[in-house]
């Protein structure tokens, strides 16, 4: 399975605030839509930063003030990590792991196309771990 | 940023027990949406927590969820705080040690637990700590 077939089932929805968004709008977005990071692209969709939650947990630990005028470019991660829709869940779960980041931005010739969270992977191989183990049993019981 | 943690901390809080199974704690991960939990000592202390990582690491190794019990699968002796720690001093240690749940005890018993989300509902529902 690779993220062309995550994205195809969880949706392409991605929640974007610009870069010169304050922190306090990006948290309010992430807490309205329900997600744990928004995107920030630039004019033609291209990804040049992330916002995550980890990212507010940073603020709370640096104990800055005033999260109404800090714009979301000043806090945001710049060099994004993404994965292509062709890059396999193992490769991306493999590339989340080892760079600790849970958020991958899915992109194709630039574009930002969708955004998958260490979640949504673990629960796809969960599931690829429940339904082998399900044509296991078929296997033995026939 | 001052005000202590247990302000803004999840109080009603899901554990396991040290002998419940890999396959029970990754039924309750799933239930309730959850991507960590608590394993706690029969003295209600916490011995460990378990990420949703950790049962996938169980499968991919091909280890028996029905088998492996929840002791074995945990993170030991995982970082926790107290209630009356600040929210701001918490999330230096989450930041510093790069982990996405904070346990709180008090008097060696859980009582709540932390995490990213907390910091986000904390600010649009409650104002900055």
């Amino acid at each position: 399975m690779d993220l062309k077939d995550v994205l195809a089932a969880k949706g392409r929805r991605i929640v974007t605030v610009s870069a010169k968004s304050s922190v306090a709008d990006a948290i309010r977005s992430m807490h309205a839509e329900k997600v744990g990071a928004v995107m920030v692209p630039d004019a033609e969709g291209c990804p040049v930063g992330i916002f995550t939650e980890r990212d507010v947990v940073r603020l709370y630990a640096d104990g800055d003030r005033d999260f109404d005028t800090l714009a979301v470019e000043a806090r945001m991660t710049c060099s994004v990590v993404v994965g292509l829709l062709s890059m396999s869940v193992d490769e991306a779960l493999g590339l989340m792991t080892e760079r600790r980041f849970r958020h991958l931005p899915v992109v194709e010739d630039g574009k930002l196309l969708g955004l998958v969270s260490i979640g949504d992977l673990v629960k796809v191989k969960l599931n690829e771990t429940a339904q082998e183990a399900q044509a296991l049993r078929t296997y033995i019981a026939s | 940023m001052n005000r202590p943690i247990s302000h803004i901390m999840t109080k009603t809080v899901w554990t396991v027990a040290l002998e419940d199974t890999a396959e029970k704690v990754e039924e309750l991960l799933n239930r309730r949406l959850l991507s960590a939990v608590p394993v706690v000592d029969e003295k209600g202390g916490v011995f460990g927590i378990i990420s949703a990582a950790d049962i996938l690491h169980l499968h991919a190794a091909k280890r028996n969820p029905k088998a492996v019990r929840a002791w074995e699968l945990c993170t030991y002796k995982p970082i926790a705080v107290r209630p009356d720690t600040s929210v701001g001093e918490v999330a230096g240690l989450m930041v510093k040690n790069r982990i996405h749940h904070v346990p709180v005890t008090e008097n060696g018993k859980l009582c709540g637990i932390v995490s990213a989300l907390d910091f986000v509902e904390q600010f649009v529902l409650k104002g900055r700590a």
